[in-house]
């Protein structure tokens, strides 16, 4: 059932300065196989309806899963009181600046109908590779899971705004855990976006579970990772939560202007930094990038409804701009882009990341290992944590392979690290090619209060950095 | 947004559903429903401000073999909820067709009736900027007012029907000096109380002050600690992640699997229970299996129960203890100790008072090893007394150190912890848990 959102929105019109009604729906389809059986299945259909007013210079939502004119109306009545009360004790003043007029429409360029052969073809996808990984030595446990996401978000105003977005998302992964004669060790691989969906039964990546299988085994038996200060290489599959950690939530302008301090976090970036902090070496160049259309984050418009371009963020090393509403650009004289994201119909949009990548370089894979003496190549985050100003991080990994003299050397298991944020970006020494460039992202990027959990693409090559503090595990 | 007429509706809707099922079919319907105002303040000035009134039911619809299940929205619409009800049991008749008999299906059985209460005093939309406002007027706070009714409504084919609806509301702020030193505080209840909320805002402005002397920076090594009941919350709470779960333990992913073995073990002071009787959380799962109202997990150093869901009892012959699928507590509680309030700074002479920490995860989860960071009131202490706050550290600690033969003392006195966890929905419960004192607690960076 569709609601008419034009028609409901000039019905309310004259209730306040502004109203904006966002409809969001979605469609999940989840599956997930575990040693050769098919351990979960099924979805969820979820839909309703955003209604944002501007009164008296204050903002305020409500929001419902009801298709009725008669509740929309009541909700409308009732946030436009509350927005009049709260405008006794408004942080700032809102106008209709921070509400431009947008038309038109997106859907991303790949789509697939989640109809019931579909369905099939992933259950017996995602058995045929958790039947393969579980047949090998020494393999204690193995998983194989699939979401599928349709979603649609409508927006309309009262100062003309009708746009609608049509998004068809996908996270797929799978792992085996391998126990050998210590402790047990898990390797997996992941692939998320907006692009074809990778595991259909003709698209199985077959090497890529074979892969993960033997280097499951040879974890189970390998030494722990030494303790040492050394160079490390950083697959892609690790970079993107570095970037996303130690790049992308501290240039959110909602915690550069204090409003996530209480729980998302500060940031240690201050407003004079823009334009003139050299946040890393010159070969770092981050983008905002909406454009990319097999990531996941990529859109025409953000839930405000401001238009999303490709922005550089750091250029040269240099910090240029940050990530952030109009309203937060507004209140603190900075730069932003297009990235104000609500995770649903029910939670009000706020300042996130959405793609956030890092450039290619000119270095191969291969030209990178040369250059090092003594280091370490990474795979597959595991583990991550960073401080409230998102200065002092530490990662781990699933998979390490020294480095000696320019050649990969023997694997070891439990590599972490840890560094400070902007001394680590200035150790990187050089950027992986177009060749090693992957696209990825986080399926699960949680901030807000209320809490919000967002779907954030990321894409990037491997990178080596020098002088990083490397060290292992327990046992 | 009626929660009465939700209850009623939710009824009809699941005697409707019951009878269209076929011979061999079963299912289960779990309904949950809030009306809950989200207030967001920055600089003690309204931010944002959202009421969201939202309920979705659950399907898990299984024809004795294979199980399917499908959530969808849930309104006060009656005759829209039950096409909804109707298409998605039938859809998922059809999914059922093509896939694989599941071994582990655990069958929909009777679970029981019950049904609780607990309807409280909340301000409305427009009291609420005043009443919250106001006295934080004087300091730089900022954080969340969250209140609101909650339903959640579960009946099954058998018979099963449970009910659980409750009012609350929860504060968590933090109050900042001009050097963007911060406390931090966060407590929850069924009525409003001004003066309540006042002479918290009084105590944190108290610590704030301690805040302002000058900052000592500690070099990374291992130290003695305090940690407040919240951080030994944030940290024992790990244990709900790759610890707890029988089924993680069984597929290699437990950091228990050692205590298990009885390679390693915890401290006797340290006790560990599933604890329903705190009453902030519904008894039953979401099989509409009721559990005990306490269930001991680690009893004075030692494993005494995984939590252990009845597919993993299926699974790997053991007895269920009704844990939910995901095997994740609900309602944890730590044993309280000796300590006295009044003796933590004595008793921890020279070392650092924790009042919080931050984004814990596994730096090794075999060895129990736990990374984050140091936040909000932290002070070193010498002697005895508080000297000033730290600049934060991390830390990197195995649980079997700091709760094994570093832990020196249990507080008496514990408290109880609201859950503000609100993805998607918010969420029901919280914990209990005292503060403890640890030797050697490893710091690194």
């Amino acid at each position: 059932m569709k609601r008419d959102l034009q028609k409901w929105c000039q019905q309310l019109a004259g209730h306040a300065d502004w109203i904006g009604l966002r409809e969001y729906s979605e469609k999940v389809h989840e599956a997930v196989s575990r040693d050769g059986i098919l351990d979960g299945y099924g979805g969820n259909s979820d839909s309703g309806i955003m209604v944002e007013v501007l009164i008296d210079g204050q903002f305020a939502y409500g929001a419902t899963d009801s298709y009725s004119f008669f509740e929309i109306e009541q909700i409308t009545k009732d946030t436009v009181a509350r927005a009049k009360a709260a405008a006794k004790f408004k942080l700032f003043e809102a106008d209709l600046s921070l509400r431009p007029k947008v038309t038109g429409n997106y859907s991303s360029l790949f789509s697939m109908p989640l109809d019931l052969s579909v369905k099939k073809e992933i259950v017996d996808s995602l058995l045929h590779i958790t039947n393969i990984l579980k047949a090998g030595k020494n393999i204690i446990s193995s998983q194989a899971y699939s979401t599928l996401v349709e979603s649609e978000m409508h927006f309309v105003s009262s100062n003309g705004s009708d746009f609608t977005q049509v998004k068809h998302m996908h996270a797929q992964d799978f792992f085996a855990i391998a126990q050998g004669k210590s402790t047990p060790q898990k390797r997996s691989f992941n692939r998320l976006g907006q692009g074809p969906v990778p595991f259909l039964k003709k698209d199985i990546p077959l090497a890529e579970v074979e892969r993960v299988l033997r280097e499951a085994q040879v974890l189970a038996d390998a030494k722990n990772c030494p303790e040492q200060n050394m160079s490390v290489i950083i697959a892609p599959d690790q970079l993107v939560l570095q970037v996303h950690e130690s790049i992308g939530h501290p240039l959110e302008l909602d915690r550069i202007i204090g409003d996530e301090r209480n729980y998302a976090g500060w940031s240690f970036i201050k407003p004079t930094d823009f334009g003139e902090l050299q946040y890393g070496s010159e070969l770092l160049n981050i983008t905002f990038d909406p454009t990319v259309e097999t990531e996941i984050a990529s859109y025409a418009i953000d839930d405000t409804g401001v238009s999303a371009t490709k922005e550089y963020l750091i250029k040269d090393g240099k910090l240029l701009r940050g990530l952030g509403s109009l309203e937060s650009q507004t209140r603190s004289g900075l730069k932003g882009v297009a990235s104000t994201r609500a995770t649903s119909w029910n939670r009000a949009p706020i300042d996130r990341m959405a793609n956030i990548n890092l450039e290619a370089g000119e270095s191969s894979f291969s030209d990178m290992v040369s250059q090092v003496e003594n280091g370490i190549l990474m795979h597959s985050n595991r583990s991550w944590s960073i401080d409230d100003y998102r200065n002092k991080f530490q990662f781990g990994c699933e998979y390490g392979q020294l480095i000696k003299d320019g050649e990969l050397k023997e694997v070891v298991k439990n590599p972490n690290y840890r560094g400070v944020t902007t001394p680590f970006w200035h150790n990187l020494a050089a950027v992986g090619d177009s060749d090693s460039f992957e696209v990825s992202g986080s399926y699960y990027c949680g901030k807000g209060e209320p809490n919000q959990i967002i779907r954030v693409g990321h894409a990037m090559p491997s990178c080596l950095f020098n002088d990083i503090d490397v060290f292992g595990g327990e046992q | 947004m009626s929660f009465t007429k939700l209850k009623d509706n939710f009824k009809s809707f699941a005697d409707l559903l019951f009878k269209e099922l076929k011979e061999g079919e079963s299912l289960t319907l779990h309904l949950g429903a809030e009306k809950t105002l989200f207030n967001r303040f920055s600089q003690s000035k309204l931010r944002q401000t959202t009421d969201v009134n939202q309920g979705d039911v659950q399907l898990s619809f299984n024809d004795g073999s294979k199980k399917v299940g499908h959530e969808i929205n849930f309104t006060e619409d009656l005759e829209l909820n039950i096409i909804n009800g109707k298409k998605t049991l039938q859809f998922a008749r059809e999914e059922l067709a093509f896939l694989p008999n599941d071994p582990y299906l655990v069958p929909v059985a009777m679970g029981g009736e019950s049904c609780k209460e607990s309807l409280g005093n909340l301000l409305d939309g427009e009291q609420s900027f005043k009443e919250l406002l106001t006295p934080l007027a004087t300091s730089d706070s900022v954080g969340i007012y969250t209140s609101g009714k909650q339903l959640d409504c579960l009946a099954d084919s058998k018979g099963t029907y449970h009910s659980f609806e409750t009012d609350s509301f929860y504060v968590d702020y933090s109050l900042f000096s001009p050097t963007q030193k911060a406390v931090k505080d966060s407590f929850g209840m069924k009525k409003w109380d001004s003066s309540f909320f006042e002479k918290r805002i009084k105590q944190k402005q108290r610590e704030l002050e301690l805040m302002g002397k000058t900052e000592k920076v500690l070099a990374p090594g291992a130290y003695r600690v305090y940690l407040s009941p919240r951080a030994t919350n944030d940290l024992v709470s790990m244990l709900g992640w790759y610890g707890l779960s029988y089924a993680d333990f069984k597929q290699g992913q437990s950091c228990l699997a050692d205590l298990e073995d009885n390679k390693k073990s915890f401290s006797e002071k340290f006790s560990l229970t599933e604890d329903f009787s705190l009453g902030l959380t519904p008894q039953y799962n979401s099989l509409g299996e009721v559990s005990s109202e306490t269930t001991p997990l680690i009893d004075k150093g030692q494993l005494s129960s995984f939590l252990i869901s009845s597919r993993s009892s299926k699974e790997y012959s053991v007895d269920s203890n009704f844990a939910d699928e995901g095997e994740s507590p609900r309602s944890l509680s730590m044993n309280s100790g000796e300590l006295k309030e009044e003796d933590i700074l004595k008793e921890l002479g020279t070392g650092i008072y924790i009042s919080d920490v931050w984004y814990l995860n596994w730096s090794d989860v075999a060895g129990a090893r736990v990374t984050g960071m140091t936040r909000y009131a932290c002070f070193w202490v010498e002697d005895g007394k508080m000297v000033g706050p730290i600049k934060h550290m991390r830390f990197d600690e195995s649980l079997y150190n700091c709760l094994g033969d570093s832990l020196i003392a249990v507080t008496k006195e514990q408290e109880i912890i609201p859950s503000t966890d609100s993805y998607g929905s918010r969420s029901f419960g919280g914990s209990r848990f005292p503060g403890i004192i640890c030797d050697n607690f490893h710091f690194t960076l």
